[in-house]
């Protein structure tokens, strides 16, 4: 399979400052509350002698993937949506159409290209509960994965929305602001059903809300469902973002 | 040989191409002419395949191009947009090297080399994208459309925003290229395509207006202008029954076949008159004044 343009994204992005600079800044930010959220749970620990037990998963991991989430949430458009308009920015974005590729191939890679990234973060702020896990020595690996996987399918979620929103709009602002816009209606309708509506008479509603699948995931719940859930969304905006290229790019 | 053979190409209600036909031989530079929003570029992107056609269909040597597999059929034709890729952050060694990478060419050192040394990038090799010329940048964007050793060029506007010296190199570039490939290069200034070109396309307002090679579209053109002027001033402007234009007090432009003794009948009726003749000038149109009269005529 032909990869170049995967290569060439990561190539230009894993060393631009601007990206390590912000990767570091997210990583000292989530630091800062992890070990915030540590010390909470600490003063947990202690009190749990009288009022009973405390969970590594519910009031430490949990806290701090929901913090995560929010990281990305806003993290992604910045790093995502400029795929394509930074080929427009270079002139080759009719090239690439004009060469061997076809818009599917383009689409999956600058995809991949944005998600790679994306997932080198998760890794980095994900040392902070591997940290905890050894220093409580508690018998929680299964959980641990279970929260690394549904960051991994949460920002590669986000990144497709970013990537559709990239193939909208040829300005990065636009298109990061669209995105943020789209990752934040993703939660809000969730939101809305459950507060004001009730899921109770909107069942499939409650279906179609990251909110709970992605709760199943940090709880450790590894539902299919949930899973299926995320890949479909993340197809979903691939096919919007590859019909975008095919009807406005090659008209 | 590559046809184009009755293309369209509709956006909503605007028609960017109406049913245009023309051939490019092999080995030859055709210039492919139009104002601004003639369907040059339009039609380029077709031709390459960055863009579908509404209608018509493609040949490349009398096979349609749907029976080529879209990896065969994009690394026969290599194309140079109007402004030419550059990833500015990669050395011109690197951005050589991913579009070798994106066109899945095999023995890519020695392919990027020969290309390199084809299109005289080895000075700039190491520098990045950012720090090139305008001039180095059409030449890294042609080495791009050179990458898969296609039969056709098309190159969009190269030689568009260059000082006269590097005009001078691409010019030279292009006619050196011309040996080998099939070149179709777009520009809106006629002039400049006159100096390269063996075969000339015109379009307007997304129609073939004519083509074909200097010599025969001159020859399809309108008579030639026969410029006289005088030491004196005209009493009266001569009838021939012909077109006559630009009459000032001593000179008047008539339009009339060269070979009709033309001269002779204005020697004669300046002499009945008394007249002194100062200069006469045949005006044959150049490529410019046609194409600027067959759009002028649309």
């Amino acid at each position: 399979m032909n990869l170049a343009i995967l290569k060439k994204d990561l190539k230009l992005s894993l060393f631009r400052p601007s990206l390590l600079f912000l990767f570091s800044l997210v990583s000292l930010y989530l630091g800062v509350q992890f070990f915030y959220q540590l010390g909470l749970f600490s003063q947990m620990v202690q009190k749990s002698y009288s009022f009973g037990g405390t969970s590594l998963l519910e009031n430490l991991w949990a806290p701090y993937f929901g913090q995560i989430n929010m990281i990305l949430l806003f993290v992604t458009p910045f790093v995502v949506s400029k795929a394509f308009g930074e080929e427009q920015r270079q002139d080759a974005m009719l090239s690439l159409l004009a060469s061997p590729l076809s818009s599917a191939q383009i689409v999956f890679q600058k995809f991949l290209g944005g998600w790679i990234q994306l997932v080198l973060l998760c890794s980095l702020v994900f040392l902070f509960p591997v940290f905890s896990l050894l220093m409580f020595k508690a018998a929680y690996l299964p959980e641990l994965f279970s929260g690394y996987l549904a960051l991994v399918l949460l920002s590669a979620f986000y990144s497709a929305i970013a990537l559709f929103s990239g193939s909208l709009f040829k300005s990065f602002l636009m298109s990061g602001i669209f995105s943020v816009l789209l990752n934040i209606m993703t939660w809000s309708i969730g939101i809305f059903f459950r507060d004001l509506i009730q899921f109770e008479r909107f069942d499939w509603v409650e279906s179609l809300w990251i909110g709970k699948h992605l709760t199943n995931l940090f709880v450790a719940n590894l539902s299919l469902n949930s899973i299926y859930f995320f890949v479909s969304g993340i197809f979903f905006f691939l096919f919007l973002s590859y019909q975008m290229i095919e009807q406005v790019e090659r008209g | 040989m590559v046809r184009f053979s009755e293309i369209s190409k509709i956006y909503g209600e605007i028609k960017a191409l109406d049913e245009v036909s023309f051939e490019i031989p092999k080995n030859t530079i055709v210039g492919l002419v139009g104002p601004n929003g003639a369907g040059k570029s339009t039609c380029m992107k077709i031709m390459a395949g960055a863009m579908a056609a509404s209608s018509g269909e493609l040949y490349i040597d009398n096979q349609k191009i749907e029976s080529f597999s879209p990896d065969a059929w994009k690394k026969q034709v290599g194309f140079l947009p109007e402004r030419p890729p550059v990833y500015e952050e990669l050395s011109v060694e690197e951005n050589l090297s991913f579009w070798a990478d994106v066109f899945s060419i095999k023995d890519k050192k020695q392919k990027t080399k020969n290309i390199i040394e084809k299109t005289g990038l080895s000075s700039v090799l190491k520098k990045p994208g950012a720090s090139l010329s305008k001039g180095f940048r059409q030449r890294l964007g042609i080495a791009k459309a050179l990458i898969s050793e296609p039969e056709l060029l098309i190159l969009d506007e190269p030689l568009s925003g260059l000082d006269p010296i590097q005009l001078d190199e691409i010019r030279k570039l292009i006619r050196d290229l011309g040996r080998e490939h099939s070149v179709l290069f777009s520009s809106h200034q006629l002039h400049e395509l006159e100096q390269v070109c063996d075969y000339y396309v015109f379009l307007s307002e997304g129609k073939l207006v004519s083509c074909g090679t200097s010599e025969q579209i001159k020859s399809q053109s309108e008579e030639p202008w026969l410029c006289v002027e005088f030491f004196d001033d005209l009493a009266q402007y001569p009838d021939f029954g012909k077109p006559t234009r630009n009459l000032k007090k001593d000179s008047f432009e008539i339009q009339i076949q060269e070979n009709a003794g033309a001269s002779e009948k204005i020697w004669d009726w300046s002499r009945k008159q008394n007249l002194r003749i100062k200069k006469m000038i045949w005006q044959k149109p150049d490529l410019e004044q046609i194409f600027r009269d067959l759009n002028s005529n649309r």
